[in-house]
């Protein structure tokens, strides 16, 4: 019985050496706050292409600079990034009519893709401002010296010629509040 | 004086021979990897998906739908997605084979699967298994325990 009562305890103990500690650092993740930073605006220009008929998917990918420093941001304290706002332009006749819905996704080398916004074009204009998807945040953005920003266009009506686009993105760079 | 020569010589001839060897292994994956990209259309035949590289990594976007509709006539959107704010995006267009790296041996892997129909994403193998046909092998957790479906090329012409 004694033997068993032993047994046990140093079982209960090691479980305790092994589970206390992760926990600790499941805590202490847990109560990590982040502040966001604002990265950018930085400028971009692309061009749509694709079959463009109507109902068609047209897509444009440029590539875009990392580079934190110049926005007083510490590469080593980033710990994910969110998209805060895209600015579009068109100088196209129809404007922005010429789509049903842009989605806008951020690629890179080394981190995971995410669709960081999305809007359904509901008037004509040749000037949108689309909010960013707070719940696309992208982890592991401070290995990155650059990323692919992609535009993928639905058309509604056909067009013939590439679509130029210009623009500014400002993201969120997430890192530990010190507070 | 004869001997620092053929030691040059020598080394020289092995630098030479590395990174003959290291380009040509390079040049040989890329273009391997690269055998992905094209349109496919799974063996449902409700789609069909063009795969292209960015960087150095492939996707999959959806370009073609059998029935591009609901019964209303608006068409069809992402309304399984856990993030409802992506309920209103359309299916034509959308990235459904995300971050694919060629390891080699006609092999993709460490890329994801997403399923329009009940909004999950999956882990995901793509294995070409000849010109025209690839595996596309969707997991969770451990890829023994998935679902593989047969992809078929659809030719340019």
């Amino acid at each position: 019985m004694s033997f068993v009562r032993l047994s046990k305890t140093k079982t209960m103990k090691k479980i305790k050496i092994i589970t206390l500690p992760i926990l600790a650092l499941l805590l202490l993740i847990g109560c990590t706050n982040y502040e966001p930073k604002v990265y950018g605006p930085v400028e971009f220009e692309i061009e749509l292409e694709g079959p463009f008929f109507k109902d068609g998917v047209c897509e444009g990918i440029t590539t875009i600079q990392f580079k934190p420093e110049d926005f007083g941001i510490e590469r080593s304290e980033i710990f994910s990034m969110k998209m805060n706002e895209i600015v579009l332009e068109t100088d196209a006749v129809d404007g922005f009519s010429t789509f049903e819905n842009l989605v806008f996704s951020v690629m890179t080398d080394k981190t995971e893709t995410k669709e960081v916004a999305t809007i359904k074009i509901k008037k004509n204009s040749k000037k949108l401002v689309i909010k960013g998807l707070q719940e696309a945040e992208i982890e592991g953005f401070k290995d990155i010296n650059k990323f692919y920003f992609e535009v993928t266009g639905i058309t509604k009506k056909d067009s013939f010629d590439k679509i130029k686009l210009k623009g500014t993105i400002k993201m969120d760079i997430m890192i530990p509040d010190k507070k | 004086m004869k001997n620092s020569l053929k030691l040059f010589v020598w080394s020289f001839a092995l630098m030479a021979l590395f990174f003959t060897t290291s380009f040509t292994y390079s040049v040989l994956t890329s273009d391997d990897g690269d055998k992905l990209i094209g349109v496919w259309e799974p063996s449902h035949g409700k789609a069909k998906v063009n795969i292209t590289k960015v960087g150095n990594k492939y996707y999959g976007k959806i370009v073609w739908l059998k029935n591009p509709t609901y019964e209303d006539g608006s068409k069809k959107v992402d309304k399984n997605n856990p993030d409802s704010k992506m309920h209103s995006t359309p299916l034509l267009g959308y990235k459904i084979l995300k971050d694919f790296e060629y390891v080699g041996n006609k092999t993709w892997e460490n890329g994801t699967i997403y399923d329009p129909e009940n909004g999950s994403t999956y882990n995901c193998v793509i294995k070409l298994k000849d010109s025209k046909t690839i595996e596309v092998r969707g997991y969770i957790g451990v890829s023994v325990i998935g679902r593989t479906d047969t992809w078929k090329r659809l030719s340019k012409d």
